[in-house]
């Protein structure tokens, strides 16, 4: 968790981009099922597995919906498997339903994991390198929303202990939701009176702004940065040469595959399992680290 | 040359006939520490807002401001607003970015300062503040004392120098307050930035501040050093209404009609006693009332918490409370005060124990209110008159009925003149009043007080003071949960120290804050060395009257 969430925001910015690169434009089976059990490793390492168990679940009953469901809808194929409701369910169709929820259930649990490195104040940073007036707004903006369910939530507290449309009734609930909603919102303008005072004070407006983060390109940043490029440089030219490309209709074909393609499918497969090694790596040396001390 | 120098300054706001200043005159040497206080509405946020030109209010002015020998008014924005530091009264609402390091940096960023200098000096303001723990934290997650010290560091990171607060702790408990004013007095003393610093709560600023300016009907009334204040006060009138709010020492000194030296702090306070006083006479004789009235609430070993796998918030409450009585809940922050009233007030019940509420004849419900502690919460509508009219209906009062009680009402409160405002528009003491009147609308028969004197002046407490007097006649009970200890001592019949999830001691005003050492008023620490059960300043007075002084 350290050292990936230590990383510079454009190099996790590099390395999602790439993985989502790989993984929507491809359907090969074996590019998925790595990218899932990259994934699922990562999610795994960063959450525990404890806590991932739920996710993982869902994402094992996400995947056997849409194997179940393809079927139903897709009637290509030359292996027919049985017969239903008048239509032929084929292996190839149920195979490529496999896949494809093998696929999106990988780019859930990838940005579930991403998010725990990739914290909302890192995308403030890239963005504020583009549009620093939209990065100070989306900053105002989420310090702004927990204080305001909080500030919904207790004059909701205090109508309810002036016994205000507190009946379960449909109308009370309106009347009652309607009325907190307009209080709240005149606090809210009351509120930004003073934060807008506070900015004055401070000399916002004045030109010339600059904008500071705590984040700074080190050598490490770079190190990965040539990493990531050295493993997505063979993907590249690998899909150029459709090492990619993968047939499931009529019929599933395997490519034969040459002792060359390994060239190939080490750095894809790296690619995929990378984060996870690291967060296991990063928690093994501490734990010698710690032994040490 | 002075540093600030106010001369003849006048100011009325737009559409106002009512001078808010009237022909004020003042310097504010470099370095210097000044404290202003007076009454809600003196002019004293209207001085101190007109000495920040980015927040000066609209209006008509007259007079000078000079600045190092300049107009105010005519100096670089980029000047006054790193040299002119303000910090305004809602910790909250200053707080502008999600995390306390982009606050910090904000205003260095509006400066355009380079990254690496700002990475500099947040990081040296960070230490000197001693926010490095909670550096990386979201500003949402922070108490209302570290949020009202980051907006201080916030301001201090631009290096002013001048310093200018307005009630800066009077939304903080007792202990962020000390632990705000402890960092103010460290900037005054170690960086040397000159502070003007609007104040209510005055007991520890006195012993730290270089002179005390009391306005009164936007001029100036008072202009000295702590230790004179008082005297200047009591010659301007010997019933001077801003007299309530000094310091307990300054007001047992005025009282006793003393010479020589001024007691400021606690330390003072208890040699002039020793040196001055005898203490043949230990006790004032107490009447302890016995409490003969049926009860009117009772909790029972109630134990209670937010979530399955949090922590008990309530561990065996339990405490009774009489008809008529006015009960107070004293305690730190966070112990879970606010949470007991909550329950009492059927807003979270208790997964084991019980409350009972024994049945009044012809009452309505529980008759149950609860007065929140934000009072600025309790409003919906657009005016005072609005707002009270709707419990009316809700109330479902006959219109001769809900009449005569509102008028009984609004008068008994003293806030006829405000009808026609926004509730929002109201000082901190006139929210109170107007939401006090939507609940004593309800007319209830046990009222709860979250914090009812936090954030307001000292004469409006002498008035919330009085109202509970009167309601108390009534027969109505009151449980109130508090930080302020002199206004418990004052008001309750009992007091009760919360801890840990339960009542740990429960007495009567006299015998609760003679015997605790530490949380106690600060008359009862002025003076438990000399006599035994001394607990407001009007006591000791007697006491000391009593005794006589030394022969030298």
């Amino acid at each position: 968790m350290r050292l990936l969430s230590n990383l510079h925001p454009a190099v996790l910015l590099a390395y999602i981009v790439t993985l989502m690169g790989v993984i929507m434009f491809t359907r090969h089976p074996i590019v998925i099922l790595l990218a899932y059990a990259g994934a699922a490793l990562f999610l795994m390492a960063v959450e525990g597995m404890f806590a991932a168990r739920k996710i993982l679940g869902i994402s094992l009953i996400l995947i056997s919906l849409v194997t179940l469901t393809n079927p139903l809808f897709m009637h290509r194929g030359v292996t027919p498997l049985f017969v239903l409701f008048g239509k032929v369910v084929t292996t190839e169709s149920l195979f490529y339903g496999f896949i494809s929820g093998a696929m999106l259930a990988a780019v859930i649990l990838w940005f579930k994991g991403y998010g725990a490195v990739m914290t909302s104040d890192k995308f403030l940073f890239l963005f504020g390198r583009v549009f620093p007036k939209l990065s100070l707004i989306l900053s105002m903006a989420i310090r702004f929303v927990p204080l305001f369910v909080r500030q919904i939530r207790q004059v909701y507290q205090v109508q309810k202990t002036l016994g205000l449309y507190d009946s379960p009734a449909l109308s009370d609930r309106f009347l009652g939701g309607a009325r907190v909603f307009s209080a709240v919102l005149t606090w809210a303008l009351e509120n930004a009176i003073d934060t807008s005072n506070s900015m004055r004070a401070r000399g916002y407006g004045l030109a010339g702004r600059t904008t500071f983060s705590l984040f700074s390109f080190g050598r490490i940043d770079f190190y990965a940065l040539t990493v990531l490029a050295f493993l997505a440089l063979p993907a590249a030219s690998g899909a150029r040469q459709g090492l990619l490309d993968f047939t499931y209709y009529p019929a599933v074909t395997w490519p034969g595959t040459e002792l060359l393609d390994l060239l190939f499918w080490i750095p894809i497969g790296l690619m995929m399992l990378l984060p996870a090694m690291i967060e296991i790596a990063d928690r093994l040396i501490w734990n010698t680290y710690r032994s040490k001390i | 040359m002075e540093y600030l120098q106010i001369k003849n300054l006048s100011f009325a706001y737009n559409g106002e006939n009512v001078r808010a200043l009237e022909n004020v005159s003042l310097t504010v040497s470099e370095g210097s520490f000044t404290l202003f206080c007076g009454q809600s509405g003196c002019g004293k946020t209207t001085l101190l807002r007109l000495l920040k030109p980015e927040l000066a209010p609209a209006g008509a002015c007259t007079g000078e401001i000079l600045y190092d020998g300049m107009d105010l008014r005519m100096l670089d924005p980029r000047k006054t607003a790193s040299e002119v530091g303000f910090v305004l009264q809602q910790p909250e609402r200053q707080v502008v970015t999600d995390k306390v390091w982009h606050e910090l940096a904000f205003g260095l960023e509006n400066l355009g300062v380079p990254g690496e200098e700002i990475r500099r000096r947040v990081g040296e303001m960070a230490s000197f503040f001693g926010i490095q723990t909670w550096f990386r934290q979201s500003t949402s997650e922070l108490s209302g004392g570290q949020k009202q010290l980051l907006n201080l560091a916030a301001v201090m990171v631009m290096n002013p120098r001048l310093l200018i607060l307005d009630e800066p702790t009077s939304q903080l408990d007792p202990i962020g307050a000390a632990d705000f004013i402890a960092a103010l007095q460290k900037i005054n003393r170690e960086l040397g930035t000159t502070i003007l610093l609007a104040e209510h709560r005055l007991e520890g600023l006195f012993p730290i501040v270089d002179k005390v300016v009391v306005m009164d009907k936007g001029r100036i009334a008072v202009d000295r050093a702590p230790a004179e204040a008082g005297e200047a006060l009591r010659m301007l009138h010997p019933d001077h209404p801003m007299l309530a709010g000094l310091p307990s020492a300054v007001k047992i000194y005025h009282a006793l009609g003393a010479r020589g030296a001024c007691p400021l702090t606690v330390r003072e306070g208890r040699s002039f006693l020793s040196e001055r006083y005898g203490n043949t006479v230990r006790r004032i004789p107490v009447h302890e009332k016995e409490l003969t009235t049926p009860i009117a609430l009772e909790v029972r070993d109630g134990w209670f918490r937010y979530e399955r796998e949090g922590s008990d918030v309530l561990r065996g409450l339990s405490m009774r409370v009489h008809r008529g009585e006015t009960f107070s809940i004293l305690g730190g922050n966070g112990t879970g005060k606010t949470t007991a009233l909550t329950v009492m007030a059927g807003l979270n019940r208790l997964y084991r124990g019980s409350v009972t509420i024994p049945k009044e004849e012809g009452v309505k419900g529980t008759g149950v209110a609860l007065l929140p502690q934000n009072p600025q919460n309790a409003f919906v509508k657009f005016t005072v008159k609005e707002e009270l009219e709707e419990i009316c209906r809700l109330m479902a009062y006959e219109p001769s009925v809900a009449d005569e009680l509102t008028d009984g009402i609004v008068k008994r409160l003293q806030i006829d003149h405000l009808k026609d405002r926004h509730p929002y528009d109201l000082s901190g003491g006139e929210q109170q009043k107007t939401a006090l009147a939507k609940v004593l609308l309800l007319r209830p028969r046990i009222l709860l007080l979250d914090e009812p004197t936090k954030g307001i002046d000292a004469c409006s407490k002498e008035v919330l003071r009085r109202i509970l007097n009167e309601l108390k006649t009534e027969g109505i009970t009151v449980i109130m949960v508090s930080h302020d200890v002199e206004f418990a001592a004052m008001t309750s019949d009992r007091c009760a120290m919360f801890f840990d999830g339960q009542l740990v001691s429960v007495g009567t005003p006299n015998s609760f804050f003679s015997t605790n050492t530490f949380y106690t008023t600060a008359a009862s620490r002025i003076s438990r060395h000399r006599y035994d059960n001394a607990v407001s300043w009007e006591d000791v007075v007697r006491l000391c009257l009593e005794n006589g002084e030394l022969k030298s």
